[in-house]
């Protein structure tokens, strides 16, 4: 089922795929055939914050923060610009397949941002609008 | 030709971060080590980016791929892939970030012509 358009998603950021140079993600944060992020409206409805998912692989992380329709819109736009068919759609994924255990009490807030045309590791383009196009992001620790 | 492997007293911003970032692309993830000119070529544009443009970021990707995310002395914004099998893909914007151009299958000495501007 597709996530709302209008609902904030959040991104963890690993330390190496953030640039202390220009202060924003890298485009290579967004690189994943199936990219994980989370529901922050469904995290703080269980009283929790994405900061409280910063365990195991995620300890010091930052965040990006976009709207589904950010991750739609921007991929029209990367479509455009590489004149290359691509299409992503950003789905609920609470099934543990999908989620590892230590983040299963959160399972409900998974979503994955899946490209359905074009790379599966998405456009380079898309990488790129994605990390100049955070409507929020914190560094890591 | 330019390369990474030699620690220096005065290095330019960056290189720590190449150096690691080589090392472990020579690694390969999962025990599948890329091509040995593709290391040649990683060394090559590392090289050249710490002496051409400013802080220059290398990273491995997680799907082993060495990636130079890099800002030129006059500002334009390249954005470079360098995949195990030595395949090259760079982007290059302007200052304000504007797509110029895609270099889909570039090989290392146009991309570092691209740095000169």
């Amino acid at each position: 089922m597709p996530v709302p358009p209008n609902d904030l998603l959040c991104r963890f950021i690993r330390p190496d795929d953030w640039s202390k140079r220009d202060n924003r993600p890298r485009p290579g944060a967004f690189k994943q055939p199936a990219l994980s992020v989370w529901h922050i409206e469904r995290l703080r409805a269980q009283g929790a914050a994405p900061e409280d998912l910063r365990i195991e692989h995620l300890r010091g992380c930052g965040q990006a923060h976009h709207t589904a329709a950010d991750y739609r819109i921007l991929a029209i736009e990367a479509s455009i610009a590489d004149n290359a068919p691509f299409q992503v759609q950003v789905e609920w994924r609470p099934e543990d397949r999908y989620v590892s255990e230590p983040w299963w009490p959160w399972a409900n807030a998974h979503v994955q941002v899946e490209a359905i045309e074009g790379p599966p590791n998405f456009l380079v383009e898309f990488r790129r609008l994605l990390a100049l196009n955070a409507r929020r992001s914190l560094p890591p620790d | 030709m330019t390369s990474l492997r030699e620690s220096g007293a005065s290095e330019p911003a960056g290189s720590d971060m190449a150096r690691e970032a080589i090392a472990a692309f020579a690694k390969g993830l999962a025990g599948q080590q890329p091509d040995p000119s593709a290391v040649e070529t990683a060394n090559s544009i590392a090289g050249a980016a710490l002496s051409m443009t400013v802080e220059p970021e290398v990273t491995v990707d997680v799907d082993g791929a060495l990636s130079f995310d890099l800002r030129t002395k006059d500002g334009r914004l390249i954005l470079a892939e360098l995949s195990p099998d030595g395949g090259l893909d760079a982007s290059v914007y302007d200052r304000q970030d504007k797509f110029l151009m895609r270099m889909p299958a570039a090989t290392a000495d146009e991309l570092i012509a691209c740095f000169r501007g």
